[in-house]
């Protein structure tokens, strides 16, 4: 208990330090915000007067906490291209982005697992051989060409789908989850085959273990073993592969969202990227970053929970 | 460090020789022009004069493949140099001396490579802007903690080793013991990390060219390319298709490469 | 009618030269309550004639011959399910590394009860850790309760290997096969088990089969010794006949090589 609650702080300092770090980053930009929204000639009168109604002209620290306070508030800033509030642009977009990245995880984690099962426990050069090649091969193709591949077979091949017809969440929950399947499926690929390889050494490793000698001795089948014994120690790394999965799905929507014209925050951040729209970029970032620190201690909860010798 | 050979060694050594070849060749020379447009040679599918087709402007598709890999090659060249080089100081002086300073050093690098690097990267880039030099600059700085990492380990290891103590006893210099005598001790970690690397780079700077932050018209890189060519997804598919797929073969060739060094030095 | 009977058994590795045998025509029997040492140096066959009684020498890695009778069970007659059913009920074995042994993310109490999980599905959650609570104290564990709840990185080897070994009795086996199980551990630790062993063996009359390289240990142990030098028998008979006149020169050797100052021990005894 006493070691969860030192999680959880160091959890709670984690988020200052990232959200310090991203409020910093976009302090140093070069040229003033003034000068994108009142342009290069505006009068000195009116660069001030705009710039006590954004805040700059306050100390740093003072203005990293009110940001702080705002954005856990869910005030995000306003949008200096579309002037309205950075909260009511992510409100539809957010969903979408995070309905993506669940799907992607979830079709990585049901496919990677029974088949990184499977492998593990079946002795075979040949099924070595083509694990291992089909594992270089989807690693080697970028998610964004997969994408586009599948855009050009299903899409405008076959017609099963139209690329870009995305149809919106409040539309139709059912037409908007088959829309992202295929994004999904793109996104998740090259995780499958990464944890497929990952789980099925694990196995092979606790295979070897001398624990599966005494488990045999006492009569136990090999499914058994397999079942009671070899797969939640071999699980404990791949958790934590896993939540590097669900960070890089999160971080491979900014990408695939281009790719398959979704209205998400990754299209909204690449488009804010080039507008210089610092307000949206720093939020969309700060959420993003959130996600991995999360993920990445859920991981390490769910670890401490399937390994005793780390509880110590 | 010797490498038994196999099948995987083979074919991603003549694979990425080949492409090597074809890049430094697409240095100084491609079968066309790669900034000439043709009005009349506009969107043709594959043929024998034009391997891959041509593009909206009637460029060779090839041609500009050849240029468009170089980019990309020499970008991710000079990032995983930049990495490997930072990396192997911060990592050797850190794993050699330990102390503080390394226990502050590794847990930043642990903190860093938690994020993705594109991730890091777009934030670095929507900063300071897009651009060759930028993008090189950004990747390289992200790419230095896995490389860092991986070489504590390895000095970490071997620092207390006795042939190490006996040297340090002779009055070596430190200097000496750390890239004479331990640094070719770390090769058979330091070779994998750097084709993984590298594909890593590859893979980054094209995406970050298609989503049109990385590298900027006219300089033309595979990433970029594949961001123009998914406009004419519909009316010349063979754009996107070869550019793609020289992505995918660059990765794949090195990818492999590794694999077979990896697999070559365990055996024996 | 012997508890077990091993008669001309021959292992050869697949990969090794073809006159070279692991086990090269072993044949002995053991009865009922019977302490039997198997002793030699490492790599003389010891483990893997243990390993082919308890049937965990897959068919895949060696040929073997001759037969193994256990209880007038042909060992390699039967198929993987048969097996399964002998092994953890009639057999049961203990290795050297109690750390390893044990499965690193389970609790102790499960992994003892493994054998009833396995042999005796009757049994409800109550009835299995009673049990599993009694074969603790068998193998004494006083505080079977508090070890039950532990982990194996919480306990100390000698622990791990009382539990071990309860493990092994909590289905009541004809024969507990140890395989070099005092070897990882101290001393004073390995005194302790072999007393428990004999304690075993004297009051509920378990049959053992002992397989180590230490003599001193065999001698203090065991009713019968077998010598083995490689893969095959070069003596056999009463513990005590073989320490006083020892006929081959290899075991001569061995007792010759048992550090002094434990042969005076033992003399004054």
């Amino acid at each position: 208990m006493k070691l969860v609650l030192k999680k959880i702080i160091s959890l709670i300092i984690t988020l200052f330090i990232v959200s310090l770090l991203a409020f910093l980053a976009f302090q140093i930009i070069p040229g003033d915000p003034t000068t994108k929204l009142l342009g290069t000639n505006a009068t000195p009168e009116k660069v001030a007067q705009l710039r006590s109604q954004l805040g700059l002209d306050r100390p740093v620290l003072i203005r990293y906490m009110d940001w702080l306070v705002s954005f856990v508030k869910g005030e995000f800033g306003t949008s200096y291209t579309y002037n309205r509030a950075v909260s009511t642009l992510l409100a539809d977009k957010l969903p979408v982005t995070v309905l993506l990245t669940v799907l992607s995880f979830l079709i990585t984690a049901a496919v990677s697992v029974p088949i990184g099962i499977w492998a593990g426990s079946t002795r075979n050069k040949w099924v070595d051989h083509v694990f291992v090649i089909l594992d270089q091969v989807l690693m080697a193709i970028p998610p964004f060409f997969f994408g586009m591949v599948s855009c050009f077979v299903f899409g405008i091949v076959l017609r099963w789908f139209m690329p870009g017809s995305f149809i919106s969440l409040s539309e139709s929950f059912s037409g908007c989850v088959s829309y992202l399947i295929l994004p999904a499926v793109c996104l998740a690929l090259p995780r499958i085959a990464m944890t497929v390889r990952m789980l099925r050494s694990s196995i092979q490793e606790e295979l070897t273990q001398n624990y599966v000698y005494t488990a045999r001795s006492r009569g136990l089948s090999r499914s058994g073993i397999m079942r009671r014994h070899i797969l939640k120690n071999a699980m404990i790394p791949v958790v934590t592969f896993l939540a590097v999965s669900a960070a890089e799905i999160m971080t491979g929507t900014i990408i695939i969202e281009q790719v398959f014209t979704i209205p998400g925050t990754g299209r909204l951040l690449v488009s804010s990227i080039g507008n210089r729209d610092f307000p949206v970029v720093q939020a969309i970032i700060v959420i993003l970053a959130a996600w991995i620190v999360i993920v990445n201690f859920t991981a390490d909860m769910l670890n401490h929970w399937m390994d005793p010798r780390l509880r110590q | 460090m010797k490498i038994k050979k196999n099948a995987y060694f083979i074919t991603g050594g003549i694979l990425s020789a080949l492409l090597t070849i074809l890049i430094v060749v697409g240095m100084f020379w491609t079968p066309y022009s790669t900034t000439a447009m043709n009005a009349k040679a506009k969107m043709q599918p594959p043929s024998w004069s034009h391997i891959l087709g041509t593009d909206n402007f009637g460029r060779d598709v090839f041609s500009r493949v050849m240029e468009g890999a170089g980019t990309s090659f020499v970008i991710a060249l000079l990032v995983v140099l930049i990495g490997c080089v930072c990396g192997i100081v911060i990592g050797s002086l850190c794993g050699y001396y330990g102390g503080i300073a390394d226990m502050i050093l590794m847990h930043v690098c642990d903190t860093i490579t938690a994020f993705p690097a594109i991730l890091l990267a777009l934030v670095i880039i929507s900063i300071t802007g897009g651009g060759a030099y930028n993008i090189v600059l950004a990747l390289g700085i992200l790419f230095i903690p896995s490389f860092a990492r991986v070489v504590r380990t390895q000095y970490a290891g071997i620092r207390d080793l006795n042939y190490i103590k006996s040297a340090r006893l002779m009055g070596v210099s430190a200097p000496r013991i750390l890239y004479a005598h331990i640094l070719p001790n770390t090769l058979p970690v330091l070779i994998p990390a750097v084709t993984i690397g590298f594909n890593n780079a590859v893979l980054a700077e094209a995406s970050m060219s298609f989503l049109g932050i990385g590298i900027q018209p006219p300089q033309a890189s595979l990433g970029s390319m594949l961001k123009d060519s998914q406009n004419y997804l519909n009316s010349a598919p063979w754009y996107a298709l070869g550019t793609g797929l020289a992505v995918v073969l660059l990765i794949l060739a090195f990818s492999l490469l590794s694999e077979g060094v990896q697999q070559g030095s365990r055996r024996s | 009618m012997s508890l077990l009977e091993v008669n001309d058994l021959r292992v050869r590795f697949h990969g090794t030269a073809p006159d070279h045998y692991a086990v090269n025509g072993v044949s002995f029997s053991m009865e009922q309550g019977d302490i039997l040492g198997l002793v030699g140096e490492s790599g003389t066959g010891k483990t893997v004639t243990a390993m082919c009684i308890s049937g965990l020498l897959p068919r895949e890695k060696a040929y073997r011959s001759g037969n193994i009778l256990l209880d007038q069970t042909e060992i390699f007659d039967c198929t993987e399910a048969e097996l399964n059913r002998i092994l953890g009920s009639d057999i049961t074995v203990v290795f050297q590394e109690p750390m390893t042994s044990f499965n690193p993310v389970y609790r102790i109490g499960r992994q003892v009860e493994e054998g009833l999980y396995v042999h005796e599905k009757g049994l409800d959650r109550a009835q299995k850790k009673a049990r599993a609570l009694e074969a603790m104290r068998r193998a004494g564990l006083a505080d079977a309760e508090e070890v039950y709840r532990k982990y194996p990185h919480e306990l100390s080897g000698g622990m791990l290997q009382r539990a071990m070994i309860a493990a092994a009795i909590v289905t009541n086996p004809k024969l507990l096969i140890a395989d070099e199980i005092t070897t990882a551990l101290d001393v004073t630790i390995q005194a302790q088990i072999i007393d428990l062993l004999l304690d075993l063996n004297r009051k509920e009359g378990m049959s053992i089969l002992f397989i180590s390289h230490d003599l001193r240990v065999v001698r203090r142990l065991c009713s019968h010794v077998i010598v083995m030098q490689k893969g095959r028998i070069v003596e056999h008979g009463r513990t005590d006949d073989v320490f006083a006149h020892p006929e081959h020169s290899y075991t001569r050797h061995l007792i010759e090589a048992i550090p002094s100052r434990d042969k005076r021990v033992n003399e004054d005894e």
